[in-house]
């Protein structure tokens, strides 16, 4: 088979790099593996690669996808993993690699976890907060909106460990709506609940669903 | 103090792995080290003489070099670089090597600007391949008369015959550098600038098989001449900073086409890098003052601060422009006459009394070309060992 879907997770230093730096890294990765990807056509070919979701810069990603597309037949997954798992720098884990399913544009949500950092006894306000209309301030292009992020919340659970509150959080990750959990962050700072900046995301997994939009 | 070279050149230091970025950054490529060195002789260029002789590597050296940084990198494209690309004897052979591999990798070869004639053009042809990239000419001058005064080996004939054949084949993009401020320059010779320019605009319109809507995107940069350290204009002092700021001027005025797009530098960064370009270490007392008035990121133009540098030069009791704007004397010491890179004295004032008559170099170095080209590589060596211009081990 040449089209080959790669599980993946960026942390530690990486975390830093953007998407489009890690397009690039996939890419040289491949090149020093001599692993031929294939290209689009047209006048400024480029390398078919896609990714199911990006990744903001500072969140780390311990399930990602990536599609890649190769030039030559014959290869197997696992060779194709030993072979980039070589290649990739430490940060990136290649956890597995198999022939695609379902297609990317069936995803439908994320799982998320956002632990507050030295924060505790708050599992109550949050849990209050997530459970209704949820007003955030968002900028865009054209200006500030304020939105209710709360229908784009698919579920919460929290808990506390280690003198951190973690918030484990499922929303929404389709191409009509995306919901970055910094949002969340946002909408509990603006609610005087989450006081201090100390806090790290790590998106845990990327679900898809069916036609309909329901989970699977 | 005397320059060392390494002789054998296919036996210098290289890395065969090298830092790659995780993020996007300048310079995105493997750069391949083809030669050291130029045997061209232009007269204002300092590279050119102080990295003499030339020498090149063999294709296998660079073979071998460019698989070896393309694993432990994997960059998508390698740049063959060094001083005049053209001038690298086997560089048919070097780039059929490279394109053995790099085609089906779809690993890009980019060479620096070359020199434009037909047998560049099947090169060029083969390396950029696809994407259209634009033209570059470095004419440095307008007219022949002041080429020939600063040796630089290029005809108007041969830049237009370069820019129709490229015309012709779809290039909408030229662009051509030339520096004001030269030795004997001339009003005519900066108007000179703008005629060659509007001579290549018409050379583009005249293409009946041009693509219809499209226009020309030409561009012309003018940058200000700062006479260098070992070099035949080393004694020449630089335009004072009222001529350099009128003969920009008169350029911009001279345009007879607003297809032309003209860019230039800020002359009084030119006057200072000629004081430093020219200066002795009298100067260290100015930049400590200037370092004390807070003085940073020059590079940067809402960070230059002209009026703290002339601050910065009285506080030490310097006069910029006694290092900037005055000639200097064949018997004077200079501030760098203590190294010796090579070049003899006597070269390059032979050169400089030349050029104030106009007159290209003698016969040595066109033979020594035509040599290169032939693939045979010898050693060339004038009288005083002046004319060593490029060397082989063999």
């Amino acid at each position: 088979m040449t089209d080959f879907r790669i599980l993946f997770s960026k942390t530690d230093a990486l975390i830093y790099i953007s998407h489009l730096d890690l397009t690039h890294t996939f890419v040289r990765a491949l090149h020093r593996a001599d692993i031929s990807l294939r290209y689009s056509q047209g006048f400024n070919p480029h390398p078919k690669i896609v990714f199911a979701l990006p990744l903001s810069v500072g969140m780390a990603g311990e399930n990602e996808l990536v599609d890649i597309s190769l030039e030559q037949e014959g290869f197997s997954a696992e060779t194709l993993k030993t072979l980039l798992g070589n290649a990739m720098p430490k940060d990136i884990k290649i956890k597995q690699i198999y022939e695609p399913d379902q297609k990317f544009k069936n995803v439908v949500s994320a799982d998320y976890k956002i632990s507050f950092n030295e924060v505790q006894g708050l599992e109550h306000k949050i849990k209050e907060a997530l459970s209704s209309e949820l007003i955030v301030t968002k900028t865009t292009k054209s200006g500030e909106k304020q939105i209710d992020i709360f229908p784009l919340i698919l579920g919460f659970s929290l808990s506390e460990q280690n003198g951190d509150t973690i918030l484990n959080i499922t929303l929404a990750a389709s191409s009509e709506s995306y919901l970055n959990p910094e949002y969340v962050v946002t909408g509990l700072r603006e609610k005087q609940i989450i006081l201090s900046d100390n806090y790290f995301i790590s998106r845990q997994k990327i679900n898809f669903g069916d036609e309909h939009g329901i989970q699977v | 103090m005397l320059k060392r070279i390494i002789p054998d050149f296919d036996q210098v230091y290289f890395p065969d792995a090298t830092p790659v970025p995780f993020i996007e950054t300048v310079h995105d490529r493997i750069m391949l080290e083809t030669a050291r060195g130029c045997m061209r002789g232009c007269r204002f260029c300092q590279a050119g003489i102080i990295y003499r002789p030339y020498r090149a590597k063999e294709p296998e050296t660079l073979n071998r070099e460019a698989k070896s940084l393309y694993s432990s990198s994997g960059y998508e494209e390698i740049s063959l670089t060094s001083l005049s690309i053209s001038d690298y004897p086997k560089l048919s052979t070097l780039v059929d090597c490279l394109k053995d591999w790099t085609d089906s990798r779809k690993v890009g070869l980019s060479l620096p600007s070359m020199r434009i004639d037909s047998f560049e053009a099947e090169i060029m042809e083969k390396v950029q391949g696809v994407r259209k990239s634009g033209l570059t000419f470095a004419p440095e001058a307008g007219t022949q008369r002041l080429r020939d005064v600063i040796n630089k080996n290029i005809t108007e004939e041969e830049i237009l015959n370069g820019c129709r054949e490229a015309f012709r084949k779809g290039r909408t993009n030229v662009k051509l550098y030339f520096m004001i401020g030269l030795p004997s320059e001339t009003d005519e010779d900066i108007i000179g600038i703008a005629t060659l320019g509007q001579k290549i605009v018409d050379e583009y319109y005249k293409n009946a098989g041009r693509q219809k809507g499209k226009g020309i995107e030409a561009t012309i940069s003018a940058s200000c001449f700062v006479p260098k350290a070992h070099t035949p204009f080393q004694w020449e002092g630089q335009d004072t900073l009222e001529e350099l700021v009128r003969k920009q001027r008169l350029l911009g005025q001279s345009f007879t086409t607003r297809k032309i797009r003209y860019n230039w530098h800020e002359a009084k960064v030119s006057q200072l890098e000629a004081v430093f370009a020219r200066g002795d270490r009298r100067l260290s007392k100015a930049l400590i003052e200037a370092h004390k008035l807070g003085i940073m990121f020059d590079g940067w133009d809402e960070f230059f601060q002209y009026e703290k540098w002339m601050e910065a030069f009285e506080k030490a009791e310097i006069d910029p422009s006694f290092y900037a704007n005055r000639p200097f004397d064949y018997s004077d010491i200079l501030p760098w006459s203590h190294i010796d890179c090579g070049v003899t004295q006597s070269f390059l004032q032979k050169e400089h009394l030349l050029s104030k008559e106009e007159k290209q170099p003698p016969i040595a170095k066109p033979n020594a070309l035509i040599a290169v080209q032939n693939g045979s590589v010898q050693n060339c060596v004038g009288e005083d060992n002046e004319y060593i211009l490029f060397y082989s081990h063999k």
